[in-house]
């Protein structure tokens, strides 16, 4: 196919570029080295290719593989493993971070302290709550194990004047009433 | 002593440190090259002084040791940058004279402008003028509330860029409940004098907020800048920025945020944009003019709110990009203008704001979090100074 005018006046202009210019000297002035690695790179496939044609090196690579578990199953294990390769090291990345932090916060004294602290505050109220309850019962138990005197009519009587009995009283009361006028309707 | 190094860091704040960590963390080989450059021997994780202020924290739980917070294989030198010479790759240092670099993280933060307020650096700490942005008088603000016996309580947002722009909010929010809480609110005023526009920019949280003033009956005055102090006479004066005219306002307590501005050596260097901020790419971080520097954190022009959240984003690109950079790679990793806001509205309840550089929510909970929830007051007071200290100065998180 024949070159446009337009693309040879393309080519030239770039091959007048100064910095095409100089990149062409610099690759001109590396060309030894660039032809000493081409000619090493050719020995290595030269030698990996014997080394494959050499009848004795294929026997022992055949036993090898005969005498060893690999088998397809495994070849294809390996080849979806190296699939999930990019989302098992993004995963691996994430654990170690979480694993770096933890035992950064297990290693850091003031921050334990923090924590301790912090736990103390939440804590704090409850147990309150849960040793005035218990101290409450342990009386409750005691008193009634110390009452040797039989409830009567007149006990039950003064009962019922207690403002928590009346409280608890009247919302019995109101239930009741609601409940009936519930069936009512 | 050792002049040159293959990263140098400027400044040892969150953004400093976040990098350093991670870059450690990625390559081991640039142990010892790494070089941190910070005159500062105290290190502070200041989300925390809202509550100290609120007498809902101790302020020394936000104070440790620089030296304790190094990242191993990175190196400091307890020095002021003075200035830089971006086109010789060098930084001029106040003690310890130049120092060479191949690669440039310019992390310095913010500074506050106290004196640009007329009276105010004279009566902070006393007075009833107090401030949350000033370690040696955070106890003070906690003070003044405690004694504060009505009247009116005047809390004001300056008119520049601030280091978290919602503690000037916070605050108010805490003070109030704490008035409800001591039975002075209902012979209050409770007054907040901003220079922006509007309580909040993202709208979604603006309406939550919205609500909260005016449950909280809180008077707003919006584009107003506190500009002098008349301590003895408990006045403020402001300045409407609209017509420019001034007022003045009288005060029982007044809680004050600076004004606030890049630090001077920033300013004064090739590396500032008009304003004097960093000018970096708002995607990569890499300065706009020397490839080899980058930016991250408050003494940047970034286009989001100036917060720890916003450096807890960008510091990973930043380590990603200087690193391919080294390797001959074009830097891509990209910051979105992620910033977050945990907004306390009393003292148990928190909105968390989370937005990017388009102002449109980015929201990491599986809920509404422009809702008032116990849930993120507790994950602020108690979660995020562990996941500072132990996570993102380590460069894990």
């Amino acid at each position: 196919m024949e070159r446009t005018p337009t693309k040879e006046q393309t080519l030239e202009s770039v091959l007048t570029r100064p910095d095409v210019e100089q990149a062409l000297v610099s690759l001109v002035e590396r060309l030894p080295e660039i032809e000493k690695s081409l000619r090493r790179l050719e020995d290595a496939v030269d030698f990996g290719m014997a080394t494959m044609n050499d009848q004795q090196v294929r026997q022992k690579v055949d036993t090898l593989l005969d005498s060893s578990n690999l088998q397809v199953e495994t070849l294809e294990a390996a080849v979806k493993l190296a699939e999930k390769l990019p989302m098992l090291l993004q995963v691996t990345n994430q654990l170690e971070q979480v694993l770096a932090f933890a035992q950064d916060v297990y290693a850091d004294e003031q921050t334990r302290e923090l924590i301790g602290q912090r736990v103390d505050e939440y804590v704090a109220p409850v147990k309150g709550k849960a040793d005035a309850t218990r101290t409450m019962l342990t009386e409750i138990r005691a008193r009634a194990e110390r009452d040797d005197r039989n409830i009567t009519l007149f006990s039950l009587v003064r009962w019922l004047k207690e403002p928590s009995v009346q409280h608890g009283l009247k919302y019995m009361q109101a239930t009741v009433e609601v409940l009936s006028e519930q069936t009512k309707k | 002593m050792r002049t040159h190094y293959r990263v140098v860091i400027v400044g040892a704040g969150t953004g400093g440190i976040s990098v350093a960590a991670r870059l450690l963390r990625e390559k081991h080989h640039l142990a010892d090259e790494v070089l941190l450059i910070d005159p500062e021997t105290k290190h502070y994780y200041q989300p925390l002084w809202t509550l100290v202020g609120a007498g809902a924290a101790k302020k020394e739980e936000s104070e440790r040791d620089m030296a304790t917070l190094i990242p191993k294989g990175a190196k400091w030198l307890q020095d002021k940058v003075v200035s830089f010479d971006p086109e010789a790759n060098q930084v001029e240092t106040a003690v310890n004279g130049t120092i060479y670099y191949d690669y440039l993280v310019v992390a310095s933060g913010i500074e506050i402008d106290w004196g640009r307020i007329k009276g105010l650096e004279a009566a902070l700490g006393t007075k009833q003028v107090c401030s949350n942005y000033s370690y040696q008088h955070v106890d003070y603000t906690w003070d003044t509330l405690r004694g504060f016996e009505g009247g009116t309580a005047l809390f004001t947002h300056p008119a520049s860029p601030v280091k978290c722009g919602g503690a000037p909010q916070k605050i108010m929010y805490m003070a109030e409940d704490y008035f409800v809480k001591t039975g002075v609110r209902d012979n209050s005023k409770i007054v907040f004098g901003s220079a922006n526009p509007a309580i909040f920019d993202v709208a979604k949280y603006r309406t939550a907020l919205e609500k909260v003033l005016e449950r909280k009956r809180i008077d707003t005055h919006f584009r107003v800048n506190l500009i002098e102090i008349k301590a003895d006479d408990k006045v403020a004066v402001f300045e409407q920025l609209d017509s420019g005219e001034t007022f003045e306002m009288r005060y029982d307590m007044i809680h004050v945020t600076p004004p606030m501005q890049a630090p001077t050596f920033i300013r004064e260097s090739k590396l500032a944009d008009a304003g004097g901020w960093v000018d970096v790419d708002m995607y990569t971080l890499q300065h706009k003019q020397y490839k080899n520097v980058f930016g991250l954190g408050d003494c940047t022009n970034l286009p989001t709110s100036k917060t720890g959240a916003a450096i807890r984003k960008q510091a990973p690109v930043v380590a990603k990009n200087v690193g391919d950079l080294m390797y001959g790679q074009v830097p891509v990793a990209s910051y979105d203008g992620y910033s977050s806001c945990p907004i306390v509205t009393g003292y148990n309840k928190l909105i968390l704001a989370e937005f990017d550089y388009e102002k449109v929510p980015q929201e990491s909970m599986p809920f509404n979090q422009a809702k008032e929830r116990h849930s993120m007051y507790i994950l602020k007071k108690d979660f995020l100074p562990v996941m500072y200290w132990n996570g993102m100065l380590k460069g894990t998180m």
